[in-house]
């Protein structure tokens, strides 16, 4: 899990902070916590557009929080997204008392479907960016040594971004070949609309290009 | 004479363990027809494995089973039992072995302790893990009641069982009786030498089989080096979707690893072998419960190089055939460099059809506690303004022989009262309550009344089928027994006439799972009067589902509640008036007082956890 919004612990709402990553995994989750009340875990609401509502307690640890100074960690929430009918068509959170919104609600589904990309043996897809998020996510898998997970970099001109091995797991897509595990999250400076310049995918063992992607290009 | 012997499989979502029990059962089934037994191999609905041949599948039958209001999936093990049970009971065979997990032997065991049916029946339990073990080890998630529902069937049926066979059964343990599979020799892979080329961690990915110590040790290895030019493979069926270990976790780990590795979703035994016997492959079985007891024997004796951690059951039987570790795995690389096929390994070999002639033999011998003094019973029942269902109720009561009828009355119209006096008799008395009082309060008043040794408590628009009253009786000839509820025949229209539309089934001890639902039992039940006494009655403030708070203060005071599988109650079901009846919609009400029963002290904590974590309906 990606300590997403980690930055807004310095940018409170009544006193509160939290921020809602939407689904991520087939889970919805988030985090939130009152520096004032440490101890006390706070609870949110869920709501769809369809009327459903679900309300959770955020008390499950998260080594990401905890790294950022959230007290203990003890402040995520994440449940399984078939517990709440209808949030693939997009989730508000709320704190249950105030009613008000956490930081990055609502989330909505992202649209497009994405774009493949081919360099020699090498097969990369990249999935349409959630709204506002910046990472990119993907499945990159080479035909000719299907256990070679990749290690991939953004790079911006000639500084690089960011670099991640491709080994996560995700339900098998169509066109998406190995054994499941060439998964990768990229992190951006920005969301991928908002970078100037654009951002180039390398292939960070052999130095290849695999990808160069504008503001639009997803 | 031929001895008949019922072999039962799995249910659940347990692929792996489903194919090593349905692999390993295949050879008990051979054995025992090899030493003259009749045998048959049932896989309930819900097997989660490919079936071997000659198993006869269960079909659900009819009446349809409901088992309370969790979603059907997670009483999957309560409502199969009691599918297997109504098979047993109507062909009754001399031994029955079926899996610990998810105590689908309890239905069949509670009938047989209540003497009901399968008198002459063993019972033989496979002492695999059960649920608070595998949920402890990770195994299961704790996402619904499902867990809690199979750990309360297997705690009675562990009670209730004759016995339960484990492969490292020790004698200290009573009740347990140290059994293995058959083990059969394969041909063996031809000895090799050498560099291993890959390390094979055999198993799904739980605690309980091993996966969270592997995964720690080859992560250090990998930092040391000694992984390079190496593959890590593991085989067997990793959960997606889920916290803990599973494939996304695995692949979040993989992020800094520099060895190459892949996982092969696979259960099959004969394919597992398969991939093991391939040159270079180090199999490594590291779980300490893991439900792999064929496999790993079938590799052993192909000559498969195998590394086994000491806390596996089938450690000590092994031992010369494979490397025996400890369970943190630490000296894993000592057995990287030289591949060699340990010598075939010299298995016990259990005389199961001997086994199983004794715990038949055991079982006839054993004594039956049975009462037989007369006990005196009085019926209750409150009613208002249903003169035409009452009168039905007391018909079907039978002729059941010292029984007084109390039914207490609680304000019904002028003409009704001239109905009941008609049904007035010199063993059955009619007593004006309060009008409008509340159902506990009535059945507290008629139960004051009532001079039985028994009480039996029934609604004025249900009734007893099938001499259900008499089998409620009878069953407190067992001087264990202090309460005794029944299936309940669910009608939508008269209840008892026509077909039933669905039986509705309980646990009786619920265990746990009774805080989150009432799977107990139903209002219509009966009770030795001195234990409703000493229970201090039903609770008379306004409580929804009086009944379950009632269950759940016998079960704090660990009285004994059985649950006749046959029904013994047709009961009226109003299944378009109940969005209505809003009292019957809201849980938390009913649950305080239970919790309260139960004992547990600062709840609202817990209980918010447990909601979240269950997934159970949130009421606005």
């Amino acid at each position: 899990m990606y300590a997403s919004g980690a930055s807004d612990l310095e940018r409170p709402i009544d006193g509160r902070l939290g921020w809602f990553e939407g689904v991520r995994d087939d889970r919805i989750c988030g985090w939130t916590y009152d520096p004032a009340r440490p101890g006390r875990p706070l609870e949110v609401t869920l709501a769809t557009a369809s009327g459903a509502r679900r309300s959770i307690l955020a008390d499950r640890f998260r080594a990401d929080l905890q790294a950022a100074g959230a007290c203990d960690g003890w402040h995520g929430f994440s449940i399984p997204l078939a517990v709440l009918p209808d949030a693939e068509g997009g989730v508000e959170c709320l704190w249950s008392d105030s009613g008000r919104a956490l930081s990055g609600s609502p989330w909505s589904a992202p649209r497009g479907s994405g774009r493949a990309f081919r360099a020699g043996s090498v097969m990369l897809s990249l999935d349409p960016p959630n709204p506002g998020d910046p990472r990119l996510t993907g499945y990159v898998h080479d035909r000719h040594e299907p256990l070679r997970r990749l290690r991939l970099r953004a790079r911006r001109g000639d500084d690089f971004v960011s670099s991640t091995t491709a080994s996560l797991h995700r339900g098998r897509r169509r066109g998406e070949a190995g054994d499941g595990f060439h998964g990768f999250i990229l992190a951006l400076p920005a969301p991928l609309r908002m970078l100037e310049g654009g951002v180039e995918i390398v292939d960070a063992d052999s130095g290849r290009r695999l990808a160069w992607l504008g503001a639009r290009s997803l | 004479m031929t001895s008949k012997a019922a072999l039962v499989l799995p249910v659940g979502a347990d692929e792996w363990r489903a194919a090593n029990l349905a692999a390993g059962f295949a050879r008990v089934a051979e054995d025992l027809a090899g030493g003259g037994f009749e045998v048959e191999v049932f896989a309930l609905p819900g097997a989660a494995t490919e079936l071997p041949a000659r198993v006869t599948t269960l079909a659900w039958s009819d009446p349809p089973i409901l088992a309370g209001p969790a979603a059907a999936h997670l009483s999957l093990s309560l409502r199969a039992g009691h599918q297997l049970w109504r098979r047993l009971a109507a062909n009754p065979p001399d031994i029955v072995l079926a899996p610990l997990g998810g105590g689908i032997l309890q239905p069949a065991l509670m009938s047989r302790d209540l003497g009901e049916s399968l008198g002459d029946t063993a019972m033989v339990l496979w002492g695999e893990a059960g649920a608070a073990r595998r949920m402890e080890l990770g195994d299961i998630e704790p996402v619904g009641v499902e867990a809690v529902i199979a750990e309360a069937m297997e705690s009675a049926a562990r009670r209730l069982a004759d016995a339960t066979a484990r492969p490292d059964a020790s004698a200290d343990r009573p009740g347990e009786i140290r059994l293995a599979f058959p083990f059969r020799p394969s041909p063996r892979t031809a000895s090799r030498g050498g560099r291993t080329q890959e390390i094979v961690c055999v198993g799904p990915a739980s605690g309980r089989h091993g996966a969270d110590a592997f995964l720690t040790v080859i992560e250090r290895l990998g930092h040391e080096g000694v992984l390079t030019g190496r593959t890590v493979t593991f085989l067997g069926p990793w959960r997606e979707g889920t916290a803990g270990l599973g494939k996304a976790m695995l692949g979040r780990r993989a992020r800094d690893w520099r060895f190459a590795f892949t996982q092969v979703d696979e259960s099959r035994p004969g394919k597992v072998l398969d991939h093991l016997r391939r040159p270079g492959v180090l199999a490594v079985f590291p779980g300490a419960a893991a439900d792999d007891e064929v496999i790993l024997a079938d590799c052993l004796s192909a000559g498969v190089a195998s590394v086994v951690a000491s806390h596996h059951p089938m450690a000590s039987w092994v031992s010369g055939a494979a490397s025996i570790i400890d369970p943190d795995l630490a000296d894993l690389a000592d057995h990287f460099d030289s591949v060699v096929a340990q010598r075939p390994p010299a298995f016990e070999t259990p005389d199961w059809p001997e086994v199983f002639e004794s715990a038949i033999a055991a079982r006839r011998s054993s004594p039956v506690v049975r009462t037989r003094q007369t006990r005196s019973a009085s019926l209750c029942i409150t009613h208002r303004d249903r003169p035409d269902a009452l009168a039905a109720a007391l018909a079907s009561r039978g002729g059941t022989a010292g029984l007084t009828t109390i039914v207490v009355d609680t304000g019904s119209e002028t003409a009704t009262l001239d109905a009941l006096g008609a049904l007035e008799s010199d063993d059955v008395r009619i007593i004006q309550g309060s009008p409008g009082a509340r159902q506990p309060w009535a059945r507290n008043l008629a139960a004051e009344h009532a001079g039985g040794d028994i009480l039996i408590f029934l609604d004025d628009d249900n009734l007893f089928i099938d001499d259900g009253l008499a089998r409620l009786v009878a069953a407190f000839e067992d001087p264990r027994i202090d309460i005794v509820v029944s299936t309940l025949s669910l009608f939508d229209g008269a209840p008892g006439q026509g077909l039933p539309a669905a039986d509705l089934v309980f646990m009786g001890e619920a265990g746990w799972a009774g805080l989150l639902y009432n799977g107990f039992g139903d209002a219509n039940f009966a009770i030795r009067r001195d234990r409703f006494a000493e229970i201090g009655c039903f609770a008379d403030d306004d409580v929804a589902a009086f009944d379950w708070v009632f269950f759940a203060k016998a079960q704090a005071r660990g009285l004994t509640i059985a649950v006749l599988q046959k029904p013994a109650i047709a009961y009226r079901r109003d299944l378009f008036g109940r969005d209505a009846k809003w009292r019957k919609r809201d849980l938390e009400g009913p649950r305080r007082h239970v919790l309260r029963a139960y004992e547990i002290g600062q709840t609202s904590k817990i209980i918010a956890a447990l909601g979240q974590c269950l997934s159970l309906p949130f009421v606005e």
